[in-house]
């Protein structure tokens, strides 16, 4: 009542809202990047001619295009099977495909560290030495693991998107399933599958924890690394180089994520009519068993063998002992839960991650709003334009934005007189931008499904902007923003990228502790602490089962 | 291309608890033009994708000319059943040109490169589109996409040509036109044609027999005027031609397919099945059957007018003749109407006794 008669007074609220959004947004997004570009600017201009950082950028542009092309083929093969053929057990296949989004990069190649290890399970890829993991061809692989989610998601809403009948027209001209599949399938999928794979690319490029975790042992390290590794072994001196290159790495990720967008779209025929898609069914008759089968092989050797030798490696006495149930033992729980560091880490990372789902979801329910129900349009332009702005810090490496960050807030802020840098709030500074997507998207497809006549019937009853927005949006949107808020959560829990170059001491993150455990040689306790992380992760995933089924149709991997 | 038989026995179709055909029999003469017509979700559809293959029958057999394509112990796959099909929502493909649509089916015949240039372009040049073989389906105008199909099915020359709904995405303006288009294309291939629709008018102009079907079943299956003018079953004369069901008497036995009959008070001689016994009988009347009289003849209906509605070349009244009808009937007039209220006769010009037992 009181915000009803408030913005009653104030016809502008909504106005009011829309500027401080942008604001708002610029501010957290926008800033830092270019804050970056300033100093880089200031740096030598030869850092691109050391032929170490010539080395490290090749080295990040194959893996990542190998890498990519590692994703494509697996997430590809699940993505066909699931949403063209009638294979046994596809709801089981979709969730195997997609597990690698819950679980953070650094823990899977700490996971398939520990299967390729001495005492593991598959011994040094069957006796050729666990040195083949630390290599561009141990980073290409895990970085194709890490992202095969984004393919199978891509390539499954391209697949399932191609309307019935054109399938059952070329039937009916006769054409058998190779040709169906060549000529009319694959050329309908094509701008999905390209788009899945460029984003993969971008994705890789901007990767930090698995390179970091096989590079710097292995010494391949790639650009993001090389950028990392700079900075903490020279401090703040080399911050212009470093902002330099990270801003190389920017251009790259760009330009890759704009080249794609643009061959997309040049093969791209839009679908005329057509039906409702999903209708292709392919039968596979007597290879129904042996193609599920295969596939859930797969998944086992990439995700679930890696998870249960990290497993082994915590509850082990030693590194390397092999384990029976009389060498099992929990001391490395104890040590870890004993730690103060741990306890602390956990939480860092609960609030952080919680903050910035709140924040997300609180900066997407109303800019959702003003963009699709809001009737200035100016304003739906002005929150339109923030698209960009809003993707960028996620799109881009994380790198990125964390050195935007230092440059931005490690001298005293202005008339406060109080330094962000070596706090935790700068973390919190960059988490909510980072993953700022990650809730406007479902929200804004959770808007999308909702009739825009509830909004104009509550205005026709009299109700100003706020007022609809609290007692209409809000409650209807409830369930998917919800949803929005949990993928945030889960995505940031684990959070390196970011985390790696902003975390100080007292205040370390999951994905630090755990990083730096590893890097430590204490690698049965950050098997350890990796486990308890994903046991949480899962548990967080799992409580989302309570959610109503139609907030799961807002997340990216619903379908 | 000679045109193949269509034989469909004892058919049927679930889709869970849904009996989407309920045991159809339905034979279709070698090069004949066959329309189903039924309302949606009457199963019409589902005939057609039977035929096709797209779907399997779960009882029944189906033959397309001397090929038993889908029995409890047979099942031949869309792929090699000679047919060809429009989709209602065309289904061109988006990634190829006109051309590349019109030949696909002509790639897998092993016909050469210029053999097939020549039969697109004959195929495109029968429905007015030559010169746009090289655009893509997006490029092109809602009944230029209805041409493409037309050339891509007619370039197949398959023995049975499948059409689903083809004109239901077209505007009003141009069903007419493509109407003509398919006479002409059947006059060009001599397939034999299974035409799905709901709508009554495609149905009568197009078919040499129309099937009428309800509820997964045919309730009909007879030449369009036949069907018109001599229904079996009041569901029949109700969704053909909207005729109202009156209440009557046969007074003898018909002859020579005519009989007297009366609707209460009112006297009339209609068209009737011979056969039908005398006594009470149903009557089938439509709208222009029937003619506005004014008040004083003793021998006619006695009614009110309920209200008046302008239908441009005509008035339809409806008329309130107490419980013999509740709704009323509905009356075709020329000239001036008469006022809502006033007091009207209403005399049966023709109609039809419906058949005691279906015929």
């Amino acid at each position: 009542m009181i915000i009803g008669r408030l913005s009653r007074r104030m016809p502008a609220a909504e106005a009011f809202l829309g500027v401080a959004l942008a604001v708002a947004v610029a501010w957290l997004g926008l800033l830092p990047l270019l804050r970056l570009a300033a100093a880089a600017v200031w740096a030598s201009g030869d850092v691109f001619a050391s032929p170490s950082v010539v080395r490290a950028l090749l080295r990040s542009v194959v893996t990542s295009l190998g890498g990519a092309l590692v994703a494509l083929a697996l997430g590809g093969a699940y993505a066909s099977v699931v949403a063209l053929t009638d294979a046994g057990a596809r709801r089981l296949l979709s969730i195997a495909a997609l597990l690698p989004l819950l679980i953070p990069a650094q823990i899977i190649a700490l996971a398939w560290m520990q299967m390729l290890s001495p005492g593991g399970p598959l011994p040094g890829w069957f006796g050729a030495g666990d040195d083949a993991l630390y290599s561009g061809w141990g980073i290409t692989l895990l970085l194709g693991v890490e992202h095969m989610p984004i393919v199978f998601l891509a390539a499954r809403a391209a697949l399932a998107g191609i309307p019935g009948e054109l399938i059952e027209a070329a039937r009916a001209g006769g054409a058998r399933r190779a040709r169906v599949l060549r000529r009319i399938v694959l050329p309908l999928a094509s701008p999905g599958l390209i788009a899945g794979f460029g984003l993969t690319v971008v994705a890789c490029l901007g990767s930090f924890g698995v390179p970091a975790m096989l590079g710097i042992p292995g010494r391949y390290p790639t650009l993001a690394v090389l950028i990392y590794q700079r900075l903490t072994g020279f401090g703040q001196a080399m911050l212009p180089d470093a902002a330099a290159l990270a801003l190389g790495l920017a251009i790259l990720s760009a330009a890759a994520a704009l080249a794609t967008g643009w061959v997309a779209r040049r093969v791209d025929a839009a679908t005329i009519g057509g039906g409702a898609g999903g209708t292709c069914q392919i039968e596979l008759g007597a290879w129904r068993a042996p193609v599920t089968l295969g596939l859930l092989t797969v998944s086992a050797v990439v995700m679930v063998l890696p998870l249960a030798s990290l497993v082994a490696t915590s509850v082990s006495r030693a590194y390397g002992v092999p384990l029976r149930p009389a060498t099992a033992t929990f001391d490395h729980y104890v040590t870890v839960l004993h730690t103060a560091e741990t306890w602390r880490a956990f939480i860092t990372s609960a609030w952080l991650a919680g903050a910035a789902a709140m924040a997300g979801v609180a900066v997407a329910i109303p800019a959702a709003l003003l963009r699709s129900w809001g009737d200035r349009a100016w304003l739906r332009r002005l929150i339109g334009s923030l698209d960009p702005i809003i993707d960028a810090p996620y799109a881009l490496p994380g790198i990125v934005l964390a050195i935007g960050m230092i440059l931005l807030y490690s001298r005293p802020l202005p008339m406060l007189r109080i330094s962000l840098y070596g706090t935790p709030w700068i973390m919190l500074l960059a988490y909510i931008p980072r993953f700022l997507p990650l809730a406007v998207r479902p929200v804004q497809a959770a808007l999308a499904r909702i009739d825009p006549v509830m909004d104009e019937a509550a205005r026709a009853q009299g109700a100003r902007f706020f007022r609809r927005m609290f007692a209409i949006a809000v409650p209807l949107l409830g369930p998917g923003a919800a949803a929005a808020g949990i993928l945030v959560l889960l995505t940031s829990f684990g959070e390196l990228t970011v985390s790696a170059l902003l975390w100080s001491p007292g205040h370390e993150t999951v994905g630090v502790l755990i990083f730096s455990l590893n890097e430590g040689g204490n690698i049965a306790e950050a098997a350890a602490v990796s486990v308890l992380c994903l046991m949480f992760l899962f548990l967080v995933a799992g409580l989302t089962a309570l959610l109503p089924a139609s907030a799961w149709r807002v997340l990216p991997w619903s379908g | 291309m000679v045109g193949v038989s269509i034989e469909l026995s004892g058919v049927a179709c679930r889709f869970g608890d849904v009996r989407a055909l309920d045991g159809v029999h339905l034979r279709v003469a070698p090069g004949e033009f066959l329309v189903v017509l039924g309302a949606s979700g009457c199963g019409k559809t589902t005939l057609l994708r039977v035929v096709a293959g797209f779907h399997r029958p779960h009882a029944g057999s189906v033959r397309i000319g001397e090929m038993m394509v889908a029995s409890p112990d047979c099942f031949i796959p869309p792929e090699d059943r000679d047919i060809a099909i429009v989709f209602q929502s065309y289904a061109l493909w988006p990634h190829m040109s006109v051309a590349g649509n019109v030949g696909f089916a002509l790639e897998q015949r092993g016909l050469d490169r210029a053999g097939r240039r020549q039969a697109v372009t004959q195929a495109l040049r029968q429905v007015g589109l030559e010169q746009y073989g090289d655009r893509r389906p997006a490029a092109l105008s809602g009944d230029q996409r209805q041409r493409v199909a037309l050339a891509r099915c007619m370039a197949r020359s398959a023995g049975t040509v499948l059409l689903d709904e083809p004109l239901a995405n077209l505007d009003p303006s141009l069903r007419g036109a493509m109407q003509t288009e398919f006479t002409a294309m059947r006059a060009a291939l001599g397939s034999t044609f299974l035409y799905v629709t709901h709508d009554q008018n495609e149905a009568l102009a197009l078919a040499d027999r129309i099937a009428l079907m309800a509820g997964g079943r045919i309730l009909q299956c007879d030449t369009p005027r036949n069907i018109y003018e001599h229904p079996a079953s009041a569901e029949a004369a109700r969704f053909v031609g909207n005729a109202m069901l009156l209440p009557a008497i046969m007074v003898a036995h018909a002859i020579g397919g005519r009989a007297n009959v009366r609707v209460g008070r009112c006297a009339c001689a209609v068209r009737a099945p011979s056969g039908h016994p005398p006594g009470p009988a149903t009557l089938a009347v439509r709208a222009h059957e029937l003619a506005i009289a004014p008040v004083g003849q003793s021998d006619l209906l006695l009614g009110y007018v309920i209200d008046v509605r302008y239908q441009g070349s005509h008035w339809l009244v409806r008329v309130g003749v107490g419980d013999i009808v509740p709704d009323g009937l509905e009356v075709v007039h020329h000239g001036e109407p008469p006022a809502q209220g006033e007091r009207v006769n209403v005399r049966i010009l023709d109609g039809w006794v419906l058949p005691a037992r279906p015929i």
